[in-house]
């Protein structure tokens, strides 16, 4: 089944379960209506992003790797949302006492997507014609803050799994501004004029 | 996936890539690492192409090969050269032919 059968089946049950959660939750807390009233809107804007994307699709063939990114993007925001309106769900019901669950999964979902994400960086071509610096250099780069982003993510996500939370806390302080300065200063620091090959 | 473990399941694939690796290249270039024909070659281009591993764009007259492989591929890549796969009879065409001229000594000139 490839990725793209996953994230088009997936989308749809995966947003119209956080609705149903959200809707849960307002039922059982009232007090905090705002906050379901605006997860519920963001489930919305998902939704209506989704179906514009698929759409879009259908229509462009071209355009499918792109749409596929974004549709995997929906498809990972609706896991978070969906453990943690489901975690709240839990204690608010008395089902769950733990309130460290739900901020564990989903700070582990967002590591495997930063992950996730990482690992298509070299994938992504820009055309030679538009390149402004050396390909081997840009291609250099793609690697390289390729691996540093599937490294810090699948890192941080292990240690949001695995660590007590202070610990997993400061890994992800450190590994995700670690991440970002190595990226960028490997894509800022010494540009070489382009070379024709 | 079947088509990425299949491209890297040849040596001398796993070479043009790891050339790749250091900067794209023209077919020209890549071809004068390896002591074969141009067909074969093409058709190494062409698995490699199908399997997502090198994007190919014209400049001009030549053809610019460029590495377009994920971490994960890139991260089976490694996997696949310290075990050293090698599914030469499950291959096609004949790899055997890369595979095997692969460790000669380079072609002079072209």
């Amino acid at each position: 089944m490839s990725l793209r059968t996953i994230t088009n089946d997936l989308a749809p049950g995966l947003l119209a379960l956080t609705a149903a959660l959200a809707i849960g939750n307002w039922w059982l807390r009232p007090d905090r209506a705002s906050a379901w009233a605006a997860a519920l809107i963001v489930i919305g804007c998902m939704g209506l992003v989704w179906f514009r994307v698929s759409r879009a699709s259908a229509k462009d063939g071209a355009r499918g790797k792109r749409e596929d990114g974004i549709r995997a993007a929906i498809v990972f925001a609706a896991l978070m949302l969906l453990v943690s309106l489901g975690d709240r769900l839990a204690i608010a019901s008395g089902a769950s006492s733990s309130p460290d669950f739900g901020m564990r999964a989903t700070m582990a979902i967002a590591g495997a997507f930063l992950a996730f994400a990482g690992n298509a960086i070299p994938k992504v071509l820009t055309p030679l014609g538009n390149l402004g610096c050396d390909p081997a250099r840009d291609q250099a780069v793609r690697r390289f803050a390729g691996w540093t982003w599937v490294l810090a993510g699948a890192a941080v996500c292990v240690a949001w799994l695995a660590l007590p939370i202070a610990p997993a806390q400061t890994v992800t302080f450190i590994l995700l501004p670690a991440a970002m300065v190595l990226t960028g200063v490997q894509a800022i620091l010494p540009r070489t004029r382009r070379k024709s090959i | 996936m079947n088509r990425v473990f299949k491209a890297l399941a040849d040596p001398g694939r796993r070479r043009v890539l790891q050339l790749l690796r250091k900067r794209p290249m023209s077919a020209g270039e890549l071809a004068e690492h390896f002591p074969v024909s141009k067909p074969t070659m093409s058709a190494h281009f062409t698995v490699l192409q199908e399997a997502g591993l090198i994007d190919a764009e014209k400049n001009g007259r030549t053809i610019i090969y460029r590495l377009r492989m994920s971490v994960l591929e890139d991260a089976l890549l490694g996997f696949a050269d310290s075990l050293g796969w090698d599914m030469k009879n499950t291959e096609a065409d004949n790899p055997a032919q890369l595979s095997t001229e692969t460790s000669r000594t380079p072609r002079k000139g072209n």
